[in-house]
């Protein structure tokens, strides 16, 4: 798979939407080690709301597949994980010309955007214990096998590497931001929800081009 | 955890079909969000906005009502309410003179508030935030504006509910509001964790001879865990903690709030207030207002917050000003008791 139609991306997406409202506990859970534990119910709220407009929708254009599901979880899940996990969606998906099909190149702007705007929101850098742990060197990896001849399976395996590696990094860093920031040195050993739920992501969407 | 819930899906808006039931005489709830507004408001003042998570109630919607908040929007069990769901709540009670938005200091509650104010502007209505960062456990003073927003939000909206009301411009609301919160102040301790309705484990875990000193109103774990120790010792270091983070001196008035989190029994918040009462004594320090009960809580959490705010001219006659709502009879003056009797004893 070189490109990703708007039929596809919808596919996608749905399937994504539903593995991550699946997910819902083993989010709550790696929240509750080092903030309150409601990361999985909002995330479960927003992909489940998007699930729904997902499929009350035909859709021609790949980035209205993406606006979609951003714009509904910034609407629906509230908490600082609707506006970030909306944004990675979002970013790169609005005010853009409308596309029937992307390829390799198109999907990894998509990111990099997210991570751009995430970055700027939220004031978080590497090494802040978010989910630009993940984001960045997520970004990094398929930036620099973008231009190259590979397929959505290969880029998405990329990704999600790297973003694993970044999650797994995360469990070092003391938290600067949310409710895990209160807990100074007590946060070293546990990864970042966020950056944990990145990698469920980037793993749906592995799953779903490894069905087709 | 046991619960008295139905499906935990329908946590809120049975919740607000309960509320709207006891006071939609003078609330209505905004289309499509569990978020509510002030029927009757008054023409040509300016619109405060309170909000933030759910399930801390009495926090944020007994606090709806002149002198008070004029809308809340509210989120989720422990989430900010979405922009959109802000931005409903902005239109629904500007009235020409722009609208101040006050919450606590969390992540969630900045990126969307913050998001909200970008798409009032659109609309053109204007707005300004005031963070409130009360909490003295985890931050130094040097860094205040990092520091959590806790029970301190019920005087920072109270003050800019009052100078709403007073007629203060935008910008006159939002400066008043952010000297409420400046000296401003939050120390609390948890004997039990609470809960999420309809999650399974509390949010953190205490061994029983244990208590989080510092803890946060979400169930986030605190600054650290401590041994148990006698409501004198606890309250001793609290105090301290307190005062002299502003701080607060001798002869200086204050306003104190004795804040159970949801699961505290009054017999022991009255004990805990009883040596707060000594150790401001002890201090010098001028008790001008004290009210002790739930005033913003984390569901079953045990254990007390205390706040403090001191008091200058300004300050003092806004708090003092009339005010409504469904906490009224924990902050408008006793009528039963005569001013000359409360300014003889310090408090009432």
């Amino acid at each position: 798979m070189k490109t990703l139609t708007a039929a596809q991306a919808k596919s996608m997406m749905i399937f994504v939407s539903a593995a991550m409202v699946e997910a819902k506990e083993i989010m709550c859970e790696a929240d509750r080690n080092i903030g309150d534990g409601d990361h999985g119910i909002g995330m479960a709220k927003g992909f489940g709301a998007a699930l729904q407009e997902l499929g009350n929708q035909d859709f021609t254009d790949v980035y209205k597949v993406f606006f979609t599901v951003g714009r509904t979880m910034i609407k629906e899940m509230g908490g600082a994980s609707g506006i970030i996990f909306g944004t990675l969606f979002f970013a790169g998906s609005k005010n853009v010309e409308p596309a029937t099909e992307i390829g390799i190149k198109e999907f990894t702007t998509i990111f990099e955007k997210a991570l751009v705007e995430i970055k700027a929101k939220g004031h978080a850098s590497v090494g802040d214990k978010t989910v630009v742990d993940g984001l960045e060197p997520m970004v990094d990896a398929m930036k620099k096998n973008a231009e190259k001849d590979i397929s959505f399976e290969e880029i998405l395996k990329i990704a999600l590497d790297a973003a694993t590696a970044g999650m797994e990094s995360s469990k070092q860093f003391v938290a600067k931001f949310g409710r895990a920031k209160t807990l100074g040195e007590r946060a070293i050993g546990y990864p970042d929800a966020g950056s944990v739920s990145l990698t469920l992501i980037i793993k749906a969407m592995l799953d779903w081009v490894n069905k087709q | 955890m046991k619960k008295l819930i139905n499906d935990p899906k329908n946590i809120l808006p049975e919740m607000m079909e309960g509320y709207l039931g006891v006071y939609g005489d003078v609330l209505r709830q905004i289309e499509s969000y569990t978020s509510l507004v002030r029927k009757n408001l008054e023409p040509g003042k300016v619109g405060l906005l309170v909000g933030g998570g759910s399930g801390h109630e009495p926090l944020f919607l007994d606090y709806l009502g002149p002198g008070y908040a004029d809308g809340v929007a509210q989120g989720n069990v422990f989430a900010s309410p979405s922009p959109d769901n802000i931005l409903a709540v902005t239109k629904a009670i500007d009235r020409g003179r722009g609208v101040v938005y006050v919450f606590g200091n969390h992540s969630g509650d900045n990126l969307n508030f913050g998001m909200a104010a970008e798409l009032a502007a659109q609309e053109g209505i204007k707005t300004h935030i005031v963070l409130v960062t009360d909490d003295v456990a985890l931050v130094p003073p040097e860094r205040m504006k990092d520091r959590r927003g806790i029970a301190g939000i019920i005087y920072v909206m109270r003050i800019a509910g009052a100078a709403c009301q007073a007629g203060y411009d935008l910008d006159a609301v939002r400066d008043v509001a952010e000297k409420a919160n400046s000296v401003t102040r939050t120390m609390g301790v948890a004997l039990y964790p609470g809960t999420i309705p309809g999650e399974p484990k509390a949010s953190f875990e205490l061994a029983e001879d244990e208590i989080e000193i510092g803890l946060g109103l979400h169930g986030e774990p605190g600054a650290r865990t401590g041994k148990i120790k006698t409501a004198d010792e606890i309250v001793d270091e609290m105090v301290e903690a307190i005062v002299k983070d502003v701080p607060y001196k001798k002869n200086d008035d204050v306003c104190v709030l004795v804040n159970g989190l949801g699961a505290t029994s009054r017999l022991e918040l009255m004990i805990a207030t009883r040596r707060i009462l000594q150790d401001l004594t002890k201090l010098g320090i001028h008790v001008h207002d004290i009210k002790v009960g739930n005033f913003a809580i984390c569901q079953e959490m045990a254990g007390l917050s205390i706040t403090m705010m001191r008091l200058d001219s300004e300050l003092m006659k806004l708090y003092d000003s009339p005010c409504y709502s469904a906490m009224t009879s924990q902050f408008t003056l006793n009528p039963l008791r005569p001013q000359s009797h409360r300014n003889s004893s310090g408090r009432y």
